[in-house]
């Protein structure tokens, strides 16, 4: 496998030269963990501008930002900023596309670093993370509250540190009741209303506020992650590493097994193991399994959101084909929990595989007759055509992933850029649209939903032979590496440093949900309240999987919340919609 | 300051948070199954769930598995409700939401703990932002295990909240007997060619089929040492699965190694 | 019951085939405790030290692999004496052994 590597040219050479020409002797390290992958270590206060340079000058888009405590190993923290970069589209060139990363490193003396959100506004929720999880100030930082930790956390406990506490350990809770403080928006006429977490438009908890004047949204607010549970110091501490294939499963009860697949090859890409090809295959049809019964269960909230519950029921009686194709797979409905590192527990047999082709053809028809029918329902267009719009330039400074991304414009789709399983091996097309509102992304799921069935039948009937699984080989501690994996919402991105007590060092895991929440904002403004559920449902929001683990936050000073200034100023004069300007 | 106790409030602790039930709620239930038959309204609570739970109560709403024929119906107010279902590990900021959903619903009224986290915390169960469980706080009357609980196993959890069946699980204690022992699988062959075949088994079509198919061949070697080629090859033409042939290819394969090597 | 989430890995893993997941979803219960099962084994003491250290069951299955091995009887009888110790005794043998074994080279060398 070093051969292998050896072999591949690396790609995003020309990234890192280019950084190296504009800051010099700022660039302090350069480092390779996989052919596309490499790791710049910059000092910490060039930290926001090499962020901002490789996202807006070099085409990146923010993947994830994780913190680490790596004091244990050299007496800092360190924080990474994982940049997909894809360069600008100049030229007929092919394109280049590689993940960097942007290390810094933060003495433990002096836990701050300068905030990149002013920059990079994708940023401002992976630094309210890390400032509850690791305690580490992001200096500059606008919104100064909690994220991930519950309201009842004591403040100065930083779970994620390595030697601040059990994973076992629960704190006295140390307020009785709720004390978030929503944004204050104040103006003639403004009501707010608050939803949940306990809510009727979707099954998980999350507390939304709406701010409204007569039927239409100002603004929105929400509080999220009710659902933190803590699942990436479990991993650190509990489980050992095919252990975290299953929790990684749980990450999320309908996009689990992109996780797992992401968890398993971020492993693998570290440690350089060769995944046999029919694995590779094997987990190919597996996640488009996931994406059909995922897109059915979206259409079909698409149509109870808007009155049509003929098409709901429809939708969620096909899709139960779907959930017997995977049962028939995996043994499971819904956590398929297959992989292993290093390959996969179960192969596909003749049985199973005249199955779901006879399964496939019966969802493909039924479901195109669905969808004829879905669009051919007048109300349907009427209430989802320019509503909840993404405007681009909100998407390009968000990094918004998968069909809400898609649906305004940006054909982004992590299976071409940076091919993974065997996505490159098989013939198939992006689908995107530029409608920027809930109808575009509908309408891409309906036809990604077709585009998954023909993978699925291409990779059975190319299916190679040879071993599913990959044995005898050695954990080697402290190399990391991502794992990538476009889910039905977006692309799922894992951070894993392997540890030395055949348990991982650290784990960063992030849902595709995570990245949709912050623009949801933007898109919620300027539609009346009956919207609100078909908006926040358009994105196909998958709250468990962005809650996943986080915790505390520091200090909580009582400090207002900055709105972002266009924010601030449509607050008070309540015109010129900064929807409109754009 | 490295905390490593496990403070792990234990139930007893969780006490000044938790409900206790009163002693006449129990008749008060009885009588509400008799009077709601087949009107029942359940409301959900998420208490910190993966969503798998959550999906697979709706999959058990609609058409396939329809718990509407038994006139189960989920509203979407505590308020309107009969059956408090609660799903998820119950994370710390869900502790007063799920409470408040619990006095919200008026009494009598059955909870019902869903899934392996709502009734124990699951795999997440002693981490530090969980409370492993919705039955640390809130009285429960029925547990449905599962991960998730498929949709069959959903309509039979309802079932028994109503009263309308029995409960089949028992507890089990089962004590070694005198003249028990562990039976060894296929004795016939020398354990060091039985652990290669389910190696190499294992390697190519995974750990259940690949021990199924080690399993069968192993069986034929002991049947008919001599004859075991031809009865595999028969085997196979009976399957017709190119891929099953090709994994008994490899086995085959070893079979002769070790065969040589001996 | 209650904390299991059905991954089936158990089954797989199992040398024996002690476990065998079932297609019943009938798993419900009014009271935790029906989800619990119980099984008490004898334990078996060490040898040498005298603390138990695993179950009986697990030894004798142990032992019965090692017979059914066509290794050669050296190994097999070096081993079965083996069988009866505790992993924490194991390892003193082993260090003794290698002090010895160490001792007795420079004894040579010498």
């Amino acid at each position: 496998m070093t051969l292998l590597m050896e072999e591949k040219p690396k790609v995003g050479t020309k990234y890192v030269a280019a950084l190296r020409a504009r800051f010099g002797a700022a660039i302090l390290e350069e480092s390779w963990q996989a052919p596309d992958q490499v790791t710049v270590t910059v000092p910490l206060n060039s930290l926001p501008d090499v962020v901002a340079m490789l996202y807006y000058e070099q085409g990146g888009w923010l993947a994830t930002v994780a913190a680490n405590d790596e004091r244990p190993l050299n007496g800092q923290f360190a924080i990474y900023y994982v940049l997909s970069v894809e360069g600008t589209n100049e030229g007929s060139q092919a394109p280049e596309n590689a993940y960097v990363l942007v290390r810094a490193q933060i003495p433990p003396h002096q836990p701050e670093f300068p905030s990149v959100t002013p920059k990079v506004p994708a940023a401002i929720w992976y630094e309210r993370e890390v400032r509850d999880m690791f305690g580490i100030q992001p200096i500059g930082m606008p919104d100064e509250r909690r994220l991930v930790l519950p309201d009842d956390w004591p403040d100065g406990l930083y779970p994620l540190r390595k030697d601040t506490m059990d994973y076992r350990y629960r704190p006295e809770p140390v307020v009785e009741d709720e004390n978030y403080e929503f944004i204050n928006v104040e103006g003639e006429g403004v009501v707010q209303v608050p939803l949940g977490p306990l809510h009727m438009t979707s099954d998980e908890p999350g507390h939304f506020r709406l701010y409204v004047d007569g039927e239409h949204i100002i603004d929105a607010d929400y509080r999220l992650f009710y659902v933190h549970r803590g699942m990436e110091k479990l991993a650190e501490s509990r489980l050992n590493y095919d252990q975290v294939t299953f929790l990684a499963d749980r990450i999320c009860g309908i996009c689990g097994y992109a996780h797992n697949v992401a968890y398993s090859s971020s492993i693998e890409r570290a440690l350089e193991i060769d995944v046999p090809l029919r694995a590779q295959y094997i987990r190919t049809i597996l996640l488009e399994v996931e994406r059909l019964h995922s897109h059915l269960l979206n259409l079909g909230l698409a149509c109870h959101f808007v009155g049509f519950d003929t098409g709901f029921m429809n939708f969620f009686r096909v899709r139960e084909k779907a959930m017997k194709m995977a049962e028939m797979l995996t043994g499971s409905r819904k956590t398929y929990g297959v992989n292993l590192i290093g390959g996969v527990r179960r192969d596909i047999l003749k049985e199973q595989r005249t199955l779901i082709t006879q399964v496939l053809g019966e969802l493909k028809s039924e479901v195109a007759d669905l969808v004829s029918i879905l669009l051919e329902t007048p109300n349907i267009v009427q209430r989802t055509q320019n509503i909840g719009r993404l405007e681009p330039q909100v998407a390009r400074d968000f990094s918004p992933v998968g069909p809400t991304l898609r649906g305004s414009g940006f054909a982004r789709d992590i299976r071409v850029i940076h091919p993974y399983a065997a996505y490159d091996r098989v013939p198939w097309h992006v689908v995107s649209k530029d409608g920027c509102d809930v109808l575009s992304r509908t309408l891409i799921r309906a036809e990604e939903f077709f585009e998954s069935i023909s993978l699925i039948e291409r990779c059975l009937d190319s299916m190679p032979a040879g071993p599913i699984l990959t044995e005898g080989f050695k954990y080697k501690p402290y190399k990391y590496a991502l794992g990538y994996v476009e889910a039905p919402r977006g692309e799922d991105i894992h951070w894993s440093m392997l540890g030395d007590n055949q348990k991982i060092y650290r784990w960063k895991c992030r849902a595709s949900s995570y990245n949709n929440w912050p623009p949801l904002r933007y898109m919620l403004r300027g539609n009346t309240i009956s919207d609100a559920p078909l908006i926040v449902a358009s994105i196909d929001p998958c709250y468990s999987c962005t809650e996943r683990v986080t915790v505390v936050d520091v200090r909580k000073k009582k400090a207002t919340i900055i709105p972002y200034k266009e924010m601030e100023r449509y607050c008070i004069e309540r015109k010129d919609s900064p929807l409109k300007k754009y | 300051m490295l905390r490593d106790s496990v403070s792990n409030l234990t139930v007893a602790e969780h006490s000044k948070y938790s409900i206790h039930e009163d002693p006449a709620a129990g008749q008060l239930k009885a009588a509400l199954l008799k009077d709601i038959h087949r009107s029942v309204y359940v409301y959900r609570v998420d208490c910190g769930g993966c969503n798998g739970c959550e999906i697979e109560i709706f999959a058990a709403l609609t058409p396939l598995f329809d718990v509407e024929r038994f006139g189960i119906k989920v509203v979407s107010s505590p308020r309107h409700a009969d059956v408090l279902v609660y799903t998820g590990s119950m994370t710390r900021s869900m502790r007063v939401p799920a409470l408040r959903a619990y006095h919200a619903a008026p009494e009598p009224k059955i909870c019902v703990a869903y899934g392996a986290c709502g009734c124990s915390g699951g795999i997440f169960h002693d981490l530090y932002c969980v409370w492993g469980g919705a039955d640390k706080f809130i009285p429960i009357d029925v547990y449905i295990p599962g991960c998730p609980p498929t949709p069959a196993a959903t309509i039979y959890g309802f079932a028994i909240s109503l009263g309308i069946l029995g409960q089949k699980l028992k507890t089990s204690h089962h004590v070694q007997g005198e003249d028990e022992h562990v039976s060894l699988a296929h004795p016939q062959v020398p354990y060091l060619l039985r652990v290669q075949l389910e190696r190499e088994s294992r390697r190519m079509a995974g750990y259940l089929y690949g021990k199924q198919i080690a399993d069968t061949f192993l069986t034929m070697l002991e049947e008919n040492p001599n004859q075991v080629k031809e009865n595999v090859q028969a085997y196979l033409d009976k399957q017709a699965d190119p891929r099953l042939s090709e994994i008994v290819a490899r086995l085959v394969t070893v079979y002769d190694g070790y065969q040589g090597a001996v | 019951m209650g904390r299991c989430i059905y991954c089936g890995r158990c089954e797989e893993v199992c040398p024996t085939g002690a476990i065998t997941l079932s297609p019943d979803f009938e798993l419900s219960v009014m009271n935790k405790q029906d989800l619990f099962e119980q099984a008490d084994y004898k334990l078996a003491a060490c040898h040498r030290c005298g603390k138990y250290f695993a179950p009986v069951k697990e030894i004798e299955y142990a032992g019965a692999l090692l017979r059914q091995s066509d290794l050669p009887e050296v190994v097999k009888t070096n081993a079965g004496a083996l069988l009866n110790i505790c992993p924490e005794c194991k390892r003193k043998n082993d260090v003794s052994k290698m002090v010895n074994l160490y001792q007795e080279n420079k004894d040579v060398a010498r």
